[in-house]
């Protein structure tokens, strides 16, 4: 399968990667690993005129720095590089757990970083094929058509899902991101860089790079956990994902976030089904009530855009938010 | 039809010998490897990255050619299942495959061997789990995944020191 013409460039420093994304705009790309840009670019979703790799950034860009109070991940880390940090395998487990579960070890290594998985695509059973099966329908909403396929006759807007495992964990820990262009530096909360739309997943001008996540320091107490269901335990995207971050002080929950991946544009993070959970004990039956509600609050996301039916994605929500809740719970209180 | 675009030069250290030609931006590593090196041991299974056959390694580390510009490979050095063999003498990898049974139709063969290098290269001692680990980016097809970890699990037990690669 071969790739479109484009231009290819590969600055050497930060500044000048930024003055040439600022002159190109929206028809270059950036280019980290390749593994979600290049195959979406075989399949024709995607034809950027020019490639800007960032491949000489890594030295500024990739690793973990400790600040005051909080931690600055570079975009450039490769997955491998960010679970094999001691501090992320020690302090936040989830997030290791996360970074492991994507794709598979010979592509997390050189290949797939942090930021490309956080700047990655939305994805859909309709959306991410080749052209020649694509063919066969009409454009849909992320296509700049105006029908969404597994959404039926009444949709009015793109029901693809947010498949980026890292996102999804990254989102449980309320993270940040800094966004850089040669003009200025803004920081979001995920909540805030992830729109909702499938359209558009990412709030991310033309001339911006994602350059860092900043995570609060985990410190004692912080219990973080990554729950993933997907075909094979290997290469394949999540159908169903949780990732869960809790914080336990003097035996009651002080604080609980949970996102779950696979059902929404964006990590779909569930606050009302996580509130009763404050002040309470991590009790096993206060964890279930907490993950029954998980699943009454997603059933409405659940549509025909996986390859596995939406009922049984949606019957299986309790049963990943409750596995995760317990694993955070349990690590938590020190457990593993 | 596509307007023709300059070109670019591309030059690699590839099995140990100096590389260096004109190429299109958009080709890839596993392209120039196979099309216009003639090295066509790297395969291309699905294209997408999914089924591991045309994994090399980059600077040492895994990379699945069809998914890599070359021009990402620019200057570094990169080694294919041809460069495996030393000499006219076939690798520990290759000869571990061989007694142990572990190539069939022989497809996912290059990127198994590559992904064992890779992975005693930083863990020579490998407990079956680490294996399974290791290759579950690769497919069969003709499912013969116990006898490749067999293979490698045997030269994890090798002796240290006993046979250099
Ligand atoms: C076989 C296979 C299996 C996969 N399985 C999974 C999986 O299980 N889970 C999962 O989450 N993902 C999976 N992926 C998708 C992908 O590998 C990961 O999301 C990966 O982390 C992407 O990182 P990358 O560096 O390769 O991104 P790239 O492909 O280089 O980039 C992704 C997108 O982000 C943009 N971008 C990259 N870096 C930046 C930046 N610093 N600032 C702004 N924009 C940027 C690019 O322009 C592009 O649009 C899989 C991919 C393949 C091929």
């Amino acid at each position: 399968m071969s790739l479109p013409h484009f231009q290819y460039l590969a600055p050497l420093s930060l500044a000048e990667a930024l003055e040439q994304k600022a002159l190109w705009g929206g028809q270059a790309a950036w280019l980290s690993g390749g593994s979600d840009l290049l195959t979406r670019a075989k399949q024709g979703l995607v034809s950027p005129e020019a490639l800007i790799s960032l491949k000489h950034l890594s030295p500024e860009l990739a690793g973990l720095s400790e600040e005051a109070n909080h931690l600055r991940l570079g975009a450039q880390t490769t997955l491998h590089q960010a679970l094999s940090l001691p501090l992320i395998a020690r302090e936040l487990p989830g997030l290791a757990e996360a970074c492991a579960a994507i794709g598979a070890p010979t592509l997390q290594q050189r290949v797939a970083t942090v930021g490309g998985n956080l700047c990655a695509q939305t994805r859909c059973l309709h959306y991410n094929q080749s052209a020649l099966w694509r063919a066969g329908l009409a454009p849909c909403f992320k296509l700049g058509g105006e029908v969404c396929h597994p959404g039926g006759a009444g949709a009015d807007r793109c029901r693809s899902t947010c498949q980026s495992d890292g996102a999804v964990m990254l989102m449980a820990l309320g993270a940040s991101v800094v966004l850089q262009s040669a003009t200025g530096q803004r920081t979001l909360t995920l909540s805030d860089f992830f729109t909702g739309q499938g359209e558009r997943p990412q709030d991310i001008g033309p001339d911006e790079m994602l350059t860092h996540v900043i995570l609060e320091r985990p410190g004692p107490g912080l219990g973080s956990a990554y729950v993933k269901m997907a075909s094979r335990g290997a290469v394949d995207f999540p159908l169903l994902s949780a990732g869960a971050a809790m914080r336990i002080e003097g035996g009651l929950i002080a604080s609980a976030r949970l996102a779950l991946g696979a059902v929404f544009a964006a990590p779909l993070l569930l606050k009302t089904a996580m509130e009763p959970l404050l002040g309470q004990a991590p009790t096993p039956e206060n964890l279930a009530q907490a993950a029954a509600q998980a699943g009454r609050d997603a059933a409405p996301f659940m549509i025909e855009n996986h390859s596995t039916p939406a009922a049984w994605r949606a019957q299986m929500v309790p049963v990943v938010v409750a596995r995760a809740l317990e694993r955070a719970a349990s690590r938590a209180q020190g457990g593993i | 039809m596509d307007q023709p675009r300059p070109k670019q030069i591309f030059g690699a250290q590839v099995n140990g010998q100096g590389v260096e030609l004109l190429i299109a931006p958009q080709e890839t590593l596993l392209e120039v490897l196979r099309d216009r090196l003639e090295l066509t041991g790297s395969k291309e299974g699905c294209g997408e990255g999914v089924c591991g056959a045309c994994t090399v390694l980059v600077d040492g580390q895994p990379r699945r050619a069809c998914l890599t510009l070359a021009l990402e490979a620019q200057g570094l050095s990169v080694l294919t299942v041809e460069g495996l063999a030393q000499g006219g003498e076939l690798s520990r990898e290759q000869r571990a495959f061989i007694e142990h049974g572990a190539i069939q139709c022989g497809y996912c063969t290059p990127g198994m061997l590559m992904a064992t290098r890779d992975l005693l290269s930083r863990e020579p001692f490998p407990d079956e789990a680490a294996i399974r680990r290791q290759i579950s980016g690769h497919v069969c097809r003709c499912t013969g995944y116990a006898k490749i970890v067999e293979a490698v699990a045997a030269l994890g037990q090798a002796a240290p020191g006993e046979e250099q690669p």
